[in-house]
């Protein structure tokens, strides 16, 4: 078991050099008489454990020492060895040693024999005198409540009940404090009436704002006003202004046109002078018609006179060539006029030619059979040349005659078919049918019974038919010859027959004609010419004569006197012109001088009428006074509109920005996050609290079914020392006080005590703290300073004896300058070790 | 009828109406909830545009009049306006928030806005009394507190080619909603519409098929109770009656979520698991920012080092910081650690110590006197904070106590 056994105070207080020990392993008595060092040593076993508080320390009495700066050791033995303990006062408690004097060596020494124990329990508990006696109480509700340590150890708890509700009602006065400005729910509190002001103001900006709207309302009515008053201002102001601008106008006109009158009137006599001035050649103009005529037509007459000479060549040559084809033609030009060479001529004569040829050819044709048939008759009727002569003689006869009647009915009817006589055509026909049938009747009766005489007949009939041919197509071709020359003559063609010659005649007289034609048209032309030239030189020579100028005596003298009009002509032109021009001056003149007069007297008549209308008698003068009057007031109503339309925009703009503003909408729901924040801290408020009140509650208890061990070996003690006056202890957890019951079960506070009796509860308290301490803080001596002094004697030894009780567990130490308490502790413990100090 | 007509049903709006329940700490999550509500109505417009409907009707509640925002009538009217240039008219019953006894709006509204009068039921044949395709009856609240049963006021008329009945009210005794113009299904079906367009009720819930009977639910969620789903409903009519298709609007969806930690050890497991949880309610949302709340539950491992001083609300701060740098965000609007140490408690109830005794006081305290208990701790608090909800459950919050004293008394030194 490890025991102090030595205090060394190397340089403290007092002490210099100075030891005590050795100290008992029970109980040691260390008897000194006032002044000797007794409390001072209890302070330095403290100081070297726990660290020496700073020189300037008010709370810790320093212990200042004169040899320089404060140091002391401490010696611990136990079965293992021994050991030193030193320490130096210095910065954080100062540096501190442990060495072996024996044994192995304890570096943690001093945690080892610490642990468990504070600084503030050891001076409580462990190291105290008088002073500290009244601490077990008053330390209650502190991290040092050495009754709260004592039911936490009761309790089967690391922690005391007390110290987790001090800790948790802290936490809950962190979050809130009725009558607090800190704790986060009194600060929310605190802004959430901040922001009920502020919203508060922003509801009175609200009806503000509607007033204010109101007031826009009414600005805007007033404005209207403002507007019309300003526009009826400004258009008066206008409307005067304008009136004696045209005042001013027509005063300026009248005057101005005055000035105009001398001028134009001037003018006008200029022009009258210069229209005097000139003459005009009025022949010449009353025929500029002509002239500007002649002028027009002179290329013309001159290409006139070119064509004439023209015209005249091409009729004589267009004469000589008609003639020649005359010549040629072999007519006459009286001949030739009777000459029909018309196209239908032409082709007659070409059917002619036709015809002509046809008959000459059928002629030929039927000579050459009427050639061949007879020989072959003749040739036929010689042997029987006589048989039946009689009858054949009789209808060959007949036959003949029949077949003429035949040949004439063909005739007739080609005769009627060329000449288009169709009842002739027809007559021919018929005949030509009639005949036929009795020449076939006629044959029949010619035929032989044999048939060498029908072949005889038949050749005979045959000649006879080529005879009759023969004989019918030479009178045709005479006819056709004959009506040839008839129809020739009947055109003028009498000395031609072949129709090839009549063909080239008529061609030469009808290029002979063609040419008369040309030149007769050349010809007509010709004179017309002619007679435009002559025309023109008669227009000219009228023209000239008129003018007094000599008449042409030919075309190209014409021509010389129609460009002499021509410049006559235009120099009249001029001079007229210049006559004209003067004219129009003079007249346009005197045209403005009567507009000018026109307009200064309208101007002087509207200037009168706007000085009658606006009652202005003093004119223009006048006028601009009113006018200036008018510009004023309305510049006045301007001024008053713009001051309103200023007012009325800046309300409108600042109504328009609050009612767009949203501080309002935020504050509000700042409002509700502060509440919400407000009632999230309340209600971890609401929880703190009730576990406060639950450990209360648990605590009331458990102090009333459980009291702790601890406080009934107090209990204990206190009733020893009091030899049985006060029976029972009360020690509250969480309450001020200390109660205290006697005998007669009557309770007392700490208050209520007498100082000795305090002391005495005090002691026991402590004692029986230790007693249950078991292992915390073994190693620790108990130093008592002196703390029996106010007992009285049967208490001292009551007291003595719980001591010397302690001392049997625990290494004790007592104080005292009272020899009377060194001998009752001394026979409370026969054992006892005692050290005598002497005075320092 | 056989003319084909749409139009869209809307309810609830609360323009500018302040979000409950809510830490929006966060500027940008403050900015984006205040501007929701105005979103949301605007994507009522536009779905208005888009589907070119013939008008919009509001079931009540388009504002909160109370507020009296300038901003919340000048955001509508602007809306308004947009309708307007689109042809499309807007009929508004008013409700509870927006009754006629506040007064008129203080802004003009355009002229396609109509409000049903307080009065009676009004009448109104569109496109036209002389050629009208449909006709609507709507009232409005004459006050805040209607509790006259309006519905049984309507009455459509036989020669209606289709008549809608606009109402804010309270069909069947909702119990989570204020008992305004109370009806039953049957006086709605007494009436003899064509479709009821209701308001009041924030879920979207469709009372009846035959005629169509339907909440649209409100545009906007405002408070942590108000998950889920919110828009407007767009009613197609045609030969063979109406048709309804629910619309999304909200800007931004609520969430609330519990991890579960038995599983979880270490902080980092608590991280995870928090993480995890942002991600899925990420999912959920379908692109839109989350207002999440979760609850740390079981018991677990991790209960201690999340009952160790500042750790719990560091690693709060550090999720709510990374997730909130996402996008689409997810704020964390309350984390609750509700976990339990990792003892038997069972065994500690069956000892004969200190931290038996407290569980057992707490086991035998009552609800009532544990509400009591609560009240003598929190009364100081109401009395400083009348318009906060500091209504607890004094049964949870006593468990919580009671785990918090064992977690220090048994934890030793690590618990202080």
């Amino acid at each position: 078991m490890m025991r102090l056994t030595r205090i060394e105070a190397a340089r403290f207080g007092r002490l210099h050099d100075a030891t005590l020990g050795p100290l008992g392993d029970g109980l040691t008595v260390v008897l000194g008489p006032n002044e000797a060092g007794k409390t001072t040593f209890t302070a330095l076993v403290r100081y070297l454990l726990y660290g020496f508080p700073t020189e300037k320390s008010v709370s810790e009495r320093p212990y200042l020492s004169e040899a320089g700066t404060r140091a002391g050791r401490l010696v611990f033995e136990s079965a293992e060895g021994e050991w030193i303990m030193e320490r130096t006062a210095g910065p954080k408690g100062g540096p501190s040693n442990v060495r072996a004097l024996r044994g192995p060596e304890r570096p943690g020494l001093i945690d080892e024999i610490t642990s468990g124990v504070s600084e503030q329990a050891f001076k409580v508990v462990f190291g105290f005198g008088l002073a500290e006696m009244a601490a077990i109480e008053h330390l209650r509700g502190t991290d040092d409540d050495i009754i709260a340590r004592l039911y936490a150890a009761g309790a089967g708890l690391r922690v005391s009940p007390q110290e987790v509700r001090s800790a948790i009602e802290s936490d809950a006065e962190e979050l809130y404090k009725p009558r607090g400005s800190k704790p986060l729910v009194n600060t929310l509190l605190a802004g959430a009436r901040d922001l009920r002001s502020k919203i508060s103001a922003l509801e009175h900006d609200g009806q503000a704002l509607a007033a204010d709207r109101a007031r826009l309302t009414q600005l805007a009515a007033d404005l209207e006003r403002a507007r019309i008053e300003r526009d009826e201002t400004a258009a008066l102001s206008r409307t005067l202004l304008e009136e004696a601008r045209v005042l001013a106008d027509l005063e300026q006109t009248v005057g101005d046109t005055e000035e105009q009158l001398v001028t134009l009137r001037r003018e006008v006599r200029d022009a009258s002078a210069a229209l005097g001035a000139v003459t005009v050649d009025d022949s010449a103009l009353e025929r500029s018609a002509d002239i500007t005529s002649l002028s027009e037509e002179l290329s013309a007459f001159r290409q006139r006179l070119e064509s004439v000479a023209e015209l005249e060549g091409k009729v004589a040559a267009l004469a000589a060539e008609s003639e020649g084809y005359l010549a040629e033609a072999g007519l006459s030009a009286e001949s030739a006029t009777a000459v029909d060479a018309s196209p239908e001529t032409r082709a007659g004569v070409e059917r002619w030619r036709d015809r002509l040829l046809i008959a000459e050819q059928r002629a030929a044709a039927a000579a050459d059979e009427r050639a061949v048939a007879s020989e072959e008759f003749r040739a036929a009727s010689r042997p029987d040349d006589a048989a039946g002569s009689g009858t054949r003689d009789l209808a060959a006869s007949l036959k003949i005659v029949a077949w003429a009647a035949v040949a004439s009915g063909v005739v007739l009817a080609a005769l009627g078919a060329f000449l288009s006589q169709w009842l002739v055509f027809a007559a021919g026909i018929v005949l030509a049918v009639f005949a036929g049938a009795l020449a076939l009747g006629a044959r029949r009766a010619l035929v032989p019974g044999r048939a060498d005489r029908s072949k005889q007949e038949e050749l005979e009939r045959r000649a006879d038919q080529a005879t009759l041919a023969a004989k019918r197509t030479t009178q045709d071709l005479i006819a056709a010859r004959s009506e040839w020359a008839e129809w020739l003559a009947a055109r003028g063609l009498a000395d031609v027959s072949e129709p090839a010659a009549v063909v080239r005649v008529l061609e030469l007289v009808t290029d002979a004609r063609r040419r008369d034609n040309e030149r007769a048209q050349a010809a007509e032309r010709l004179a017309r010419e002619s007679g435009a030239v002559a025309a023109y030189i008669a227009q000219v020579t009228a023209v000239a004569g008129a003018l007094g100028i000599p008449a042409p005596t030919g075309p190209r003298e014409a021509d010389a006197t129609v460009v002499r009009l021509r410049e006559r002509l235009a120099t009249a032109r001029t001079s007229a012109e210049a006559a004209t021009r003067a004219q129009e001056r003079a007249g346009a003149a005197a045209s403005a001088v009567a507009d000018a007069e026109a307009r200064q007297a309208s101007a002087a008549a509207r200037a009168q009428e706007i000085i009658e209308r606006l009652e202005v008698a003093g004119g223009l003068a006048e006028l601009s006074a009113i006018v200036e009057r008018a510009e004023t007031a309305a510049a006045e109503a301007q001024e008053r509109w713009g001051a309103l339309k200023s007012e009325h925009a800046s309300l409108e703009t600042l109504v328009g920005e609050r009612e767009r503003e949203d501080t309002m909408g935020a504050l509000r729901l700042d409002l509700v996050s502060v509440n919400e924040r407000i009632s999230g801290h309340a209600e971890r408020y609401a929880v703190l609290s009730l576990a406060s009140r639950l450990l209360q509650r648990a605590q009331e208890r458990y102090e009333r079914e459980r009291q702790p061990e601890v406080v009934r070996e107090a209990e204990r003690i206190f009733s020893m020392i009091t030899g049985g006056a006060y029976e029972r202890l009360s020690v509250p957890l969480g309450a001020s006080a200390i109660e205290v019951f006697d005998a007669s079960a009557r309770a007392k506070d700490t208050g209520r005590l007498s100082t000795g009796t305090a002391e005495q509860l005090y002691l026991a308290l402590r004692l029986a703290l230790i007693g249950q301490l078991g292992e915390t803080g073994a190693a620790l001596p108990v130093l008592m300073d002196d703390v029996l002094a106010n007992f009285d004697p049967e208490r001292k030894a009551g007291a003595a004896a719980a001591v010397a009780e302690l001392a049997r567990t625990r290494q004790v130490v007592v104080f005292t300058c009272h020899p009377e308490t060194a001998e009752v502790l001394r026979e409370a413990a026969p054992e006892i070790a005692t050290i005598s100090l002497d005075r320092c | 009828m056989s003319e084909r007509l749409t139009f869209v049903h809307a309810a609830d709006l609360h323009l500018d109406a302040p979000f409950r329940r809510v830490d929006a700490a966060e500027p940008r999550v403050r900015d984006a909830c205040v501007e929701s509500t105005f979103a949301a109505f605007e994507r009522i417009v536009e779905v208005c545009i888009e589907r070119d409907a013939a008008f919009l009707v509001i079931a009540g509640d388009a504002y909160n009049t109370a507020e009296r925002s300038f901003r919340a009538q000048s955001r509508f009217r602007a809306g308004a306006r947009r309708l307007a240039e689109a042809g499309i008219r807007v009929f508004l019953a008013g409700g509870n928030h927006d009754p006629a006894s506040a007064g008129p709006v203080a802004l003009d509204m355009p002229d396609n806005v109509h409000y049903f009068a307080s009065g009676t039921v009004e009448r109104v044949a569109f496109p036209s009394e002389k050629d009208p395709v449909c006709v609507l009856y709507g009232r409005s609240f004459g006050r805040a507190r209607e509790t006259a049963n309006l519905a049984r006021e309507f009455r459509a008329a036989p020669a209606d080619p289709f008549a809608i009945g606009v109402l804010h009210a309270n069909v069947g005794g909702n119990q989570q909603y204020e008992p305004y113009a109370p009806c039953s299904l049957d006086d709605l079906l007494a009436a003899g519409m064509d479709y009821w367009a209701l308001g009041h009720i924030h879920q979207h819930q469709e009372l009846a098929a035959e005629p169509p009977i339907v909440y649209p639910g409100s545009p906007q969620g405002l408070d942590p109770n108000e998950a889920g789903e919110h828009g407007c409903v767009v009613v197609t009519v045609g030969s063979s009656g109406a048709t309804t298709e629910f619309v999304e609007t909200g800007q931004v969806a609520w969430d609330r979520r519990s991890v579960h930690l038995a599983d979880a050890v270490t902080l980092d497991d608590v991280l995870a698991a928090l993480r995890a949880s942002c991600e899925n309610a990420r999912g959920a949302a379908d692109g839109r920012p989350v207002l999440l709340r979760v609850d740390l539950v079981g018991r677990s491992e991790a209960h201690a080092p999340l009952a160790r001083g500042a750790t719990f609300a560091e690693l709060v701060a550090e999720v709510r910081a990374e997730q909130l740098a996402i996008a689409p965000w997810v704020w964390l609007d309350r984390v609750r650690d509700l976990t339990k140490p990792a003892l038997d408690l069972d065994r500690v109830r069956a000892g004969a110590d200190f931290a038996a005794d407290l569980v057992r006081i707490a086991d035998e305290l009552t609800a009532d006197e544990a509400a009591t208990l609560l009240d003598d701790v929190l009364d100081p608090v109401r009395s400083a904070a009348r318009d906060v909800d500091l209504d607890f459950d004094a049964t949870a919050l006593l468990e919580r106590a009671r785990d918090l004293c064992l977690d220090r008394l048994l934890a030793g030194e690590e618990g202080r």
